[in-house]
């Protein structure tokens, strides 16, 4: 440590005729007289042990995010696919595109709900009560609950 | 304005502090710019430095200085990308999920240089031994970078990572539909 200080305080004093650290030949244009083996070297400082741990972990992070990146995207851009068929009152189209962001968001209660309506909008009753009936107990916003609530009041009064 | 000490906030995006300061070591390797002291993590302010010689050219300041941001940036987003659909957008996502979400913006919000980045550029860039056409593109680009790492303090960092992991996975989504 007293020797980087050393270096910094030469780095303050300006040009000297000798290296720092062996006394070679300084290398022009820096302000601190270091020969080109003494740069190198110093530019090389080894990173602890520790910190590869932690940049190894990152990368593994970073890793396993890449690997995700494709079926994540490809269940996002299904479901906003999705939504502009559903929009247009294409509803084949919708249901095959839910589909494909169901099977990446399994989870999703705004995916299968979609997906559910869509199929009641398909005329196909019996599947979108299987798929609704997915989503007893879960939480959504009031819009979403309030639809999917309808369209299962619509599918029992039918089946009566 | 809601203030919570920096030491907090380093603490809990700690691998943000890390990745910037190896980034900066990454930029003084690739340029040939000699290291004299490290720190990678401590409670404390910085949380982290790499202390190196000033370098020979404006390029290699620039570089140095800036090269976390573009680091931290890229490496936040891929991090984060996956994660933040299922989580953000569908109210979906696991534990993994919401790992990646928090590492990606502890490593989105330390991309913003810091003042002593901004200090270092402009010291290296208002050298008498840099020419003018040189200084004139440089030091704007210095004193936007002091003017981001002061917008720390009014939590632009947090702002940045916000924007990293949640809009750019909706505009990427937006552009393939």
């Amino acid at each position: 440590m007293t020797g980087d200080f050393k270096l910094l305080e030469t780095q303050q004093q300006g040009k000297s005729q000798t290296c720092a650290v062996c006394q070679g030949a300084p290398q022009p244009g820096y302000k601190v007289p270091l020969c080109q083996g003494c740069r190198t070297k110093l530019s090389r400082k080894p990173i602890p042990v520790l910190i590869k741990g932690a940049g190894l972990l990152v990368a593994v992070a970073l890793t396993v995010a890449l690997t995700r990146i494709p079926g994540s995207m490809l269940g996002a851009i299904a479901f906003e696919r999705g939504h502009k068929y559903e929009m247009q009152s294409n509803y084949k189209e919708a249901s095959a595109e839910y589909q494909k962001a169901v099977d990446a968001f399994p989870n999703s209660t705004l995916c299968v709900a979609r997906f559910g309506i869509v199929e009641y909008r398909l005329g196909d009753f019996f599947r979108a009560a299987e798929t609704l009936r997915k989503l007893a107990g879960k939480k959504a916003d009031a819009a979403l609950i309030s639809e999917v609530n309808s369209v299962i009041a619509e599918i029992e009064g039918g089946s009566r | 304005m809601f203030i919570i000490p920096g030491f907090l906030i380093a603490l809990v995006t700690f691998p943000g502090v890390i990745v910037h300061e190896l980034a900066h070591q990454f930029f003084c390797r690739l340029q040939g710019v000699a290291i004299f002291k490290t720190c990678y993590f401590r409670i404390g302010n910085p949380a982290g430095y790499v202390t190196h010689e000033i370098p020979k050219s404006a390029h290699q300041a620039v570089l140095i200085g800036l090269g976390p941001f573009f680091i931290n940036t890229i490496i936040g987003a891929l991090i984060a990308l996956p994660a933040a659909l299922p989580v953000i957008r569908f109210g979906s996502g696991d534990f993994l999920d919401c790992f990646l979400i928090w590492l990606g913006v502890s490593i989105s919000m330390h991309a913003i240089p810091s003042i002593g980045d901004a200090k270092s550029m402009e010291q290296a860039v208002s050298s008498n031994e840099i020419h003018i056409l040189l200084k004139i593109i440089t030091i704007p680009i210095a004193l936007l970078i002091r003017l981001v790492a002061v917008g720390r303090f009014f939590w632009l960092d947090l702002f940045y990572a916000a924007g990293v992991v949640m809009a750019l996975p909706s505009v990427l989504v937006h552009l393939f539909t």
